[in-house]
């Protein structure tokens, strides 16, 4: 079966991004009417977290991008978050992936998930690496330790500075 | 008699059948798995947090690195990215190359997909024979960009280099003879009884299901889904070509391994398309460093911007996805200075192994090597 062919409409333009933004106070509720309503065949394709230090509306802003496949649109739902948020599971199960990596790398808890493991980050990982206050190298590094004979943890050593470099001009912006 | 209790295995994380690092922990009744909780992140290199620290032409060759098989479509969708956040025209010439390098790498990723499966199924000869191809495709690779997997070819803006016409006639001569080793391999397995045993109606998904595991790619495609980036929000120059989507009906394991077939032909044709543009009209401009650039001024300039990188307005953002032969990649980004703020890699081999659980469950212990094969996994982009 030909796509183009079937939906003309499809390949007719160009999507470079998502063709609605919506900013939402409580997102949950505006993705529970898409996936009532609008979508009508789609899904919930990705879910992230950004850490925004400092903000009064919620440090944490979540984005969720829904797809609605029939009508070949993407959503992209934004809300900041107080790290404590609703988990959208019970509608698409992909996000319960999607919600254990948010809440690993930016410690936001997402009420109603079932279970909150950690997933990419090593058994026994403490800090949340995505968050700002996170350096990049981190606090520790493992290596095998030739008196304990094992793989054991201990603070970063750097035989070189980590080096960063400002290129941004105090004169031009 | 003692109740019989289930019990717990290990799947990996060294076992060949799990594709790289998955350490996968089986729930056993019997033979029959009860439960399959993945274990991923022994190959974590916090790719997201590393491109925070690097201005937008450094952070290109990290995304080579993520789908080790398919590398030239990762970068590409960086590189789209880029091109949408700071407004970028690519030439026509570079977007024909593109196309037809995107297409080969998805002839790379498929033959690994398809016979590394067939390995862990038990059939060992297709394996010999699309690593020969592959061989192949590698060695352009290797002539276009200097380096055999890691190839930071499409860069933002263009390429790396042009193609030099000699190229074009071998992979020309390349792609004449190549349906037929497809054949080959279609004669050894499409037919063939145990392939089919082990293939037919193991890890059926159903279109509801697929589309609520948020699936993409040919295991999309083979939940009877025709969605493609490609046809349905075009990027580059595939609004010109003629291909068709190929679309499986039952959502088993043998649906996604014809389709999979069935997409290295259609490339092949995409390519074809490609190389009819690319002998027939010479690219003009060159498209990296421009010939005046030799000029003081001009090289310092370039110089600059090569260190410093452009800078992207604070908290504009950008979402840009296509279609990798694995699926939907998306990349999302948002500005600040010349270093984003936040990147993050929507990797479809992720979502796909999330969903392991819900397809192994009921099955045989020895399907879930199936599954794990139809799935086409790699942990470089899993694990990020």
């Amino acid at each position: 079966m030909e796509l183009a062919r079937l939906y003309p409409r499809w390949s007719a333009g160009t999507l470079s991004g998502p063709q609605f933004i919506l900013s939402a106070t409580q997102p949950v509720r505006v993705l529970t009417l898409l996936k009532g309503s609008l979508l009508h065949r789609g899904g919930l394709t990705d879910l992230w977290g950004t850490d925004y230090p400092g903000t009064p509306k919620g440090r944490i802003q979540l984005s969720w991008a829904v797809w609605s496949y029939t009508r070949g649109l993407r959503y992209l739902v934004q809300g900041r978050i107080k790290f404590i948020a609703t988990s959208v599971v019970h509608l698409w199960p992909a996000a319960i992936w999607f919600e254990r990596e948010v809440w690993e790398m930016l410690g936001t808890y997402f009420e109603g998930h079932p279970d909150l493991r950690r997933l990419l980050t090593d058994y026994g990982f403490n800090g949340l690496p995505l968050t700002k206050d996170f350096p990049c190298v981190g606090y520790t590094e493992v290596r095998f330790s030739e008196r304990a004979k094992r793989v054991i943890l201990r603070g970063v050593r750097l035989t070189q500075e980590f080096r960063t470099f400002d290129f941004t001009s105090p004169w031009e912006n | 008699m003692g109740k019989l209790k289930s019990f717990t295995i290990n799947f990996g994380p060294q076992h060949p059948a799990a594709h790289g690092v998955l350490r996968l922990i089986l729930e056993l009744d019997g033979e029959v798995v009860v439960r399959a909780d993945p274990h991923v992140g022994l190959l974590h290199r916090g790719t997201e947090k590393l491109l925070e620290e690097r201005n937008l032409l450094q952070g290109l060759p990290y995304f080579d690195r993520l789908d080790y098989v398919s590398i030239i479509a990762y970068e590409h969708v960086y590189s789209m990215g880029v091109e949408n956040l700071l407004d970028l025209q690519v030439s026509l010439h570079a977007q024909w190359t593109r196309v037809l390098f995107l297409e080969l790498t998805r002839l790379l990723n498929h033959l690994i997909a398809i016979t590394t499966h067939a390995l862990d199924v038990g059939a060992l000869t297709p394996f010999l024979w699309g690593f020969e191809e592959r061989e192949k495709l590698i060695e352009f690779y290797e002539r276009v960009s200097g380096a055999r997997i890691h190839a930071a070819y499409i860069r933002p803006g263009g390429l790396a280099t042009p193609v030099e016409p000699g190229l074009l006639q071998d992979i020309t001569q390349f792609l004449t003879q190549f349906p037929s080793r497809l054949n080959e391999i279609e004669e050894m397995l499409t037919n063939n009884r145990i392939w089919r045993q082990r293939l037919v109606d193991i890890g059926v998904v159903s279109l509801e299901s697929a589309l609520d595991w948020g699936f993409s790619g040919p295991i999309l495609r083979g939940s009877s889904w025709g969605w493609d980036l490609r046809v349905a929000a075009p990027y580059e120059t595939y609004q010109k070509i003629n291909f068709s989507v190929p679309v499986g009906l039952h959502g088993d394991c043998f649906d996604r391994y014809l389709v999979r077939m069935e997409e290295m032909r259609q490339s092949c044709l995409i390519a074809g398309a490609a190389l009819d543009f690319l002998c027939s009209n010479s690219e003009s401009a060159p498209i990296g460093l421009e010939s005046e650039s030799f000029q003081m001024e001009n090289l310092i300039a370039h110089f600059k911007k090569f260190t410093s990188g452009d800078s992207i307005r604070s908290s504009f953002f950008i979402y840009s996805a296509a279609e990798a032969p694995k699926g939907e990649f998306g990349v999302y980004f948002v500005g600040n200075g010349n270093k984003p703020w936040r990147v993050h890699l929507r990797a479809p081999g992720f979502v796909h192994l999330s969903a392991l659980d819900g397809m192994a469950v009921d099955h045989m212990i020895a399907d879930v090597v199936t599954l794990i094969g139809t799935q086409d996994i790699v942990f470089g982009e899993i694990d990020r």
